[in-house]
């Protein structure tokens, strides 16, 4: 193999891997988008990755069913969005601490139900190579589609008009007659909903089985491609491949011998990456904010 | 108004009362089924989401509907465009933000028709329109009666009631005073039944002005203010009231935010001879400016504090010791300072949210004028929202104000007030001065004009 062939290869290799890395990132903010884009900032992602990864894993190592583990990762997640929907749509908590507590329940509850189920804590059996979704294609399928689907409904539906409206100047909805909260509470299932298909691809697609913090902040990092993509769908999509690929890099780098003496560099800085890339964006790198209007005011 | 469209409740009362449409008594819990019965309302800050088409802002809450889920937003437009009267013209494609404010109410009126109301009720709804775009507004109404609608308009404007009405009820302190058909309608009829006594016709006596007190020279902001201004010059003297004239978004508040020390700017500012402070501390402690802010609820008052503390704002160093507020100290102060300005309350301790929209601004305008004794009053939308009466004091506390050689920037929306009260008139268009006409040479129709960028 010529030195073109190894450069073009790990080229193509980053770039797939950087979509792999992606998939995740893709479905959780989809579904920060469809809850944010309704008026309600959402940080609980991070919760429903994590809930819906083990469950779906946990599941999957007691049933071997894998029909019945795709499902109770999705309820795991609805569910989750369901206690986060009741505290601020329903009792409209401060947003933010909402989402906070959330995150906080979730992780105390994921240990303990694994030291029950498994007498290990904080996480599942690993899975055999059979009890896995192994191919990637399917979640990048769902992926384009949701994509699509979710610039659809924004454009021509019903539903997508009033979330989108719900999120700008709830007020004028409750004007004509539909309350903003019922469309709340759609917008808040359904990105729980979504964002389940991300944590199921870490436990069961990428992951054999579910590890101690396995969606690793990236509930934040699709955050980030969110506000990266001005709360669009399209330029979100953007954003969460960016992460992706810069998630990937962080990876091949950690593996290329930068020093004369053939040791790569230091893992620990390689592995800011991603982290590094959120904080640019967050700080304001991508410019004005187009934030939806009355996001976070309940 | 909020009732019979639902969106409070009344308070449960005998049988007999309640909300009758046609003869039958209705039951009206939300606005849904306020416009189930036809009822259909404008409310003064209108309810419309920026970011949106007028079309999809028009038929929210009522998409027509195709398969799954998809709006039919063809057959909307076509049913709107058979609504459509010449008067009425909006471009549906446009995003609301990018429309001017007297389109958005023409939005606000197409979505009662749009949802067939025959009755429609208007709250305040010549508040941010210029002299043209209330005459259009006016028409449109008239040709809504000829086709049997019901117009039911709220304002505190006679002129618009004398213009417009075939009935009027007069509404005080939550009962009616005073029912008027249109063979009784007068002007002085109607000033009786809202105030309860007659109110003269305001003429203010004209001063002899005094040096020039702020001058503003090639103000202009940069891009990155929503409402930039364009190389804006003005000056007023002592004992001078300057008013600025222009539909809201043209770059008043820009103005109010360089004289506050809240932008940065280009330009120069002096005060009496000396540079104008950029700083917000200096420009309000040392140089002492008065500030009488467009919305009294979010820029001027705590609202969930008492009286007391409320006439306190501003004033915190000078009425501590030691850094500690007394209360008799705020008891003292507040009662000083409010007497004279007719701010009617309780007690002292009381919520100011508790008071009306009038006694609130009174006691803004009291903290302002009395509490700072300034020399230079920055006074924007002064009476905006409040009672006839409330009107009459703060407009001759102003005067008072101006006659003892102080100096007012006027900024507001009723064209009505300014002429009254501004000796100098200005009006803004797209962050730039486009008109100055003095007291003696007041023209409506160049005024109108020039606030909508046509030529004087």
């Amino acid at each position: 193999m010529g030195i073109m062939d190894t450069q073009l290869s790990s080229v193509t290799e980053w770039l797939a891997s950087g979509v792999r890395m992606a998939i995740p990132l893709l479905f959780a903010a989809y579904g920060g988008l469809l809850t944010e884009r309704s008026g309600i900032a959402n940080i609980a992602l991070e919760a429903y990755l994590l809930m819906s990864s083990y469950t779906a894993a946990a599941v999957m190592a007691i049933t071997h069913n894998l029909y019945l583990a795709i499902s109770a990762g999705m309820l795991a997640a609805v569910l989750t969005a369901g206690i986060f929907g009741f505290l601020t749509v329903k009792v409209k908590a401060d947003q933010i601490v909402a989402g906070m507590a959330v995150n906080i329940l979730v992780m105390g509850i994921l240990p303990v139900t694994s030291n029950a189920l498994f007498s290990v804590s904080g996480q599942t059996p690993t899975l055999s190579l059979n009890e896995r979704i192994e191919q990637t294609w399917p979640f990048v399928a769902i992926g384009i589609l949701l994509i699509f689907v979710t610039h659809w409904m924004f454009a021509k539906t019903r539903l997508g008009l009033r979330i989108w409206a719900a999120g700008e100047n709830p007020d004028a909805l409750a004007a004509q007659g539909v309350l903003p909260k019922s469309v709340r509470w759609k917008a808040v299932l359904l990105g729980g909903l979504v964002t389940s298909i991300g944590g199921i691809y870490l436990s069961i697609g990428a992951g054999s089985g579910y590890t101690r913090n396995m969606s690793a902040g990236r509930g934040y990092i699709a955050l980030a491609a969110l506000i990266f993509g001005k709360w669009k769908p399209i330029p979100t999509a953007i954003g969460c491949l960016l992460f992706g690929l810069a998630d990937a890099l962080q990876m091949i780098l950690q593996s290329v011998s930068i020093f004369a003496d053939g040791s790569p560099l230091p893992t620990q800085f390689v592995q800011m990456i991603p982290y590094v890339l959120t904080i640019l964006v967050l700080a304001g790198f991508v410019g004005k904010v187009s934030a939806p209007k009355s996001l976070n005011t309940p | 108004m909020k009732i019979v469209f639902g969106l409070y409740e009344p308070d449960p009362g005998s049988a007999e009362c309640g909300v009758y449409l046609n003869g039958r008594k209705s039951k009206i819990r939300n606005p849904q089924d306020a416009m189930n019965l036809g009822i259909g309302m404008v409310q003064q800050h209108f309810a419309l989401v920026e970011n949106l088409t007028a079309l999809d802002n028009i038929i929210l809450g009522q998409e027509p509907m195709k398969r799954f889920n998809v709006i039919d937003r063809a057959f909307a437009k076509n049913k709107l465009q058979g609504l459509v009267s010449e008067s009425l013209k909006v471009p549906l494609e446009a995003n609301v933000e990018d429309l001017q404010v007297g389109v958005h109410q023409r939005v606000e009126l197409l979505k009662l028709l749009y949802r067939d109301s025959e009755i429609l009720i208007l709250d305040e709804p010549t508040a941010v329109l210029t002299p043209q775009e209330i005459d259009d507004l006016f028409s449109f109404l008239r040709d809504l009666r000829k086709e049997g609608k019901t117009v039911l308009i709220i304002t505190h404007k006679l002129d618009e009631l004398l213009a417009l009405c075939d009935d009027v009820t007069v509404l005080r302190q939550g009962s009616v005073k005073a029912q008027l058909s249109r063979d009784q309608l007068t002007k002085e009829a109607l000033v009786k039944a809202m105030t309860g006594r007659s109110i003269e016709k305001f003429i203010k006596p004209t001063f002899q002005p005094g040096a020039e007190a702020l001058v503003i020279q090639n103000l202009t902001t940069s891009a990155g203010t929503e409402e930039r201004l364009k190389e804006v010059c003005l000056s007023v003297r002592q004992g001078e009231t300057v008013g600025i004239a222009g539909v809201e978004g043209n770059g008043q508040s820009t103005l109010v935010e360089c004289l506050l020390g809240l932008t940065s700017y280009i330009g120069h500012i002096q005060f009496n001879g000396q540079p104008y402070p950029h700083k917000t501390k200096e420009i309000r402690e040392v140089l002492n400016v008065g500030y009488v802010s467009e919305d009294r609820q979010t820029q001027s008052l705590w609202l969930s504090g008492t009286l007391e503390e409320n006439c306190a704002i501003g004033f915190g160093n000078r009425l501590a010791r030691y850094g500690v507020l007394s209360k008799s100290t705020l008891h003292h102060h507040a009662e000083e300072m409010l007497k004279g300005f007719d701010v009617k309350y309780d007690h002292l301790e009381q919520k100011i949210s508790e008071l009306s929209g009038g006694n609130q601004q009174k006691l803004v305008v009291a903290r302002e004028l009395k509490g700072r004794d300034p020399r230079f009053l920055l006074c924007c939308h002064p009476t905006r929202g409040v009672d006839v009466g409330a009107i009459e004091l703060i407009h001759q506390r102003l005067v008072e104000f101006q006659k003892n050689q102080g100096a007012v920037l006027l900024i507001s929306s009723e064209l009505e007030e300014l002429l009254s009260l501004s000796d100098r008139l200005l009006v803004m268009y797209q962050g730039r001065i486009v008109l100055e006409q003095t007291r003696e040479n007041f023209d409506l129709k160049s005024i109108g004009s020039a606030m909508l960028g046509g030529q004087p």
